[in-house]
């Protein structure tokens, strides 16, 4: 379960301004972020992922409460615990796709790079449709090849929780609703939990919960604002 | 063990996805380490040949005039050629019982090579051995030096033409065909790259002497200009033989007085110390037609300035290399700035600063590594053309 209670953030040197009373989304369960650009939806799932820290409140992601947490035990924490998904995909041009797939293994020595890893990397890219491509760089793939790419990335330690910042947002339809599906896929056979982004209200009825930024509640001190 | 091994392979990876900038790092830094190197080793080389062989030279007798020339012409077979001198100046020093002299004569060439008129107590001298072969012993042939032999892919048995000193003067010197007696084993030295060959078959070559058929019973009688009782004069018709072979070689004979015949230079090699005091006040006289040095003393002032050249070309490569550096730190930097999505990427999926730097660091030891290799593989290849290098380097 993620869940967010009294949380405010600022970003330094900026009028942004990130708080709300509380959100909440249950283990196994898919939830979809909509609001304005600049509402803070990249903010908030920045902070699911322990890559920015709130100035006050909680955040607690699958019982691990990540405020008390060093800056390190946050990155191992995220390491384990959580795969990205960008909207621009940020797949690491020089590598091939098998190469990308493995590289939060080889970006930390807290994740052992095994066999059985590479196994689950190649398998994923088979299901994902990318066993013909793992030798080919980002370039030579098409938009929804490299989400794919970097889907398989995400998926391939096995994370809990699936953060997708707009990952549909430079796509085609008939590859949106592909790459809904693969992430609703993971969290329904890993019992995983997705908290996605979008702009794109015609992929919101395949998610468990919508959290629509402009219903939420501010807290007592504060007001959202972007 | 394991992030160094992954460093090095995401490092790898970068490197090769990049290579033409990572082809330009490498050659760049090779250079700025290969350039330095080699010119200390030419000029390392160049120095202690230059003074190994002046020590090894107590005197060299020559005309007046550049006294450098003398020594380089003399030693090295480089250079202007000196004025000449005459036989007969040095069979004074020989006969003056102070010292004797070794003939140096060095006008001509043959397929670029230094064609080395002299005498055998050259060979001895200098300590040269035959490879293979024979030494000098008939006129006309020649020893060559192991360079020589190599470069122009001659064996004994196999001959070599001079070049004539004029095309276009047609009274000028026939081109000698010569015999290779020998091959000298490799010296090191100026000597492997030069032709040796009797004093008088470098006269020959020089026009000095010839050989012809005898007049007195040829059939031709349009070659005959003048006839007398104790002459025969022949007109420009006679044809001089270019080949000294065994059937011809009695009929090779010089004209005129040999101690007016000329000679490039001599090496003196004198008693002792007393007769080398002697000699050298003998010839310093301000109106003496000759001039007698010490080549040591030559040459270390070419090497003191050689030193002075070092100096400015280690400031010149310091110069040119820290600029190389700034460049290529700039680059680096440059390139650290179009990664920066890629590394916020990686930092967002978990990876630390330090392990960013690791990456970072392990190209760059990549990089130089490489520039390494390349450096070293540039001066093993350029090590074999080292002598020919410094030939150059004191030729010019």
């Amino acid at each position: 379960m993620i869940h967010l209670l009294g949380v405010d953030f600022r970003y330094p040197k900026s009028d942004f301004h990130l708080a709300f009373e509380e959100i909440s989304v249950e283990l196994g369960s898919a939830a979809a972020l909509i609001g304005p650009s600049g509402c803070g939806k990249s903010t908030l799932l920045n902070l699911i992922a322990g890559i920015l820290t709130p100035s006050s409140g909680t955040i607690t992601v699958n019982e691990t409460d990540l405020q008390p947490l060093s800056d390190s035990q946050r990155r191992l924490f995220r390491l384990q615990n959580i795969g990205f998904v960008f909207q621009d995909f940020a797949l690491i041009e020089y590598l091939n796709v098998l190469d990308n797939i493995l590289h939060p293994w080889r970006i930390n020595s807290a994740l052992p790079l095994s066999t059985e890893n590479r196994e689950r990397a190649r398998t994923l890219a088979d299901q994902l449709g990318l066993s013909q491509k793992l030798h080919r760089h980002p370039s030579h793939l098409s938009q929804g090849e490299q989400q794919r790419a970097a889907i398989c990335r995400a998926l391939a330690p096995k994370p809990s929780v699936i953060v997708a910042d707009e990952p549909t947002g430079n796509l085609d339809p008939s590859n949106k609703q592909a790459i809904v599906d693969i992430l609703l896929d993971y969290i329904r056979s890993e019992r995983a939990t997705l908290v996605l982004a979008t702009h794109d209200h015609e992929l919101l009825p395949a998610f468990d919960q919508i959290i629509d930024f402009a219903k939420l509640l501010p807290t007592p001190s504060t007001s959202l604002a972007s | 063990m394991v992030f160094l091994k992954n460093s090095f392979y995401i490092a790898a990876r970068y490197l090769r996805f990049h290579r033409i900038r990572s082809a330009i790092l490498i050659v760049a830094l090779a250079l700025i380490l290969f350039v330095p190197v080699l010119v200390e080793q030419l000029v390392s080389k160049a120095e202690s040949r230059l003074t190994a062989r002046a020590k090894a030279t107590p005197l060299l007798l020559g005309s007046p005039g550049s006294s450098l020339d003398l020594a380089m012409s003399s030693l090295y077979f480089v250079s202007k050629q000196p004025a000449s001198i005459t036989y007969g100046d040095t069979d004074n020093i020989d006969q003056s019982g102070l010292a004797y002299t070794i003939p140096l004569h060095t006008t001509w060439n043959s397929s670029g090579f230094r064609i080395v008129g002299t005498s055998l107590d050259y060979f001895d001298y200098r300590t040269l051995e035959i490879a293979d072969g024979n030494p000098l012993f008939f006129l006309g042939d020649a020893v060559l030096g192991a360079t020589v032999a190599k470069a122009l892919l001659l064996k004994p048995g196999d001959s070599l033409i001079s070049s004539p000193d004029n095309f276009i003067d047609i009274a000028g010197q026939y081109p000698l065909k010569m015999n290779v007696a020998g091959v000298l084993a490799s010296t090191g030295t100026a000597d492997d790259e030069a032709v040796f060959v009797d004093l008088q078959t470098a006269w020959i070559i020089a026009g000095l002497g010839h050989g012809h058929e005898d007049l007195a019973e040829t059939d031709d009688a349009s070659v005959i200009l003048d006839h007398s009782e104790e002459n025969i004069t022949a007109n420009a018709k006679l044809e001089t033989f270019i080949e000294i072979t065994p059937e011809n070689m009695d009929s090779f004979h010089f004209h005129g007085n040999r101690k007016d015949f000329p000679v490039t230079a001599a090496i003196v090699v004198p008693n002792d110390e007393k007769s080398l005091a002697i000699l050298l006040g003998r010839y310093q006289a301000d109106d003496q037609p000759l001039q007698l040095i010490r080549p040591n003393l030559i040459v270390d002032e070419l090497v003191n300035t050689i030193f002075r050249i070092r100096r400015i070309l280690h400031a010149v490569v310091v110069i040119v290399a820290l600029a190389t550096l700034l460049t290529l730190a700039l680059v680096f930097t440059l390139s650290l700035r179009l990664r920066d999505p890629e590394l916020k990427t990686i930092s967002r999926l978990g990876c630390s600063r330090p392990a960013m730097s690791g990456f970072i660091l392990a190209e760059m030891i990549l990089i130089l590594a490489g520039s390494i290799a390349l450096a070293l593989i540039l001066i093993a290849l350029t090590h074999p053309l080292q002598p020919k290098l410094i030939t150059l380097l004191l030729s010019s």
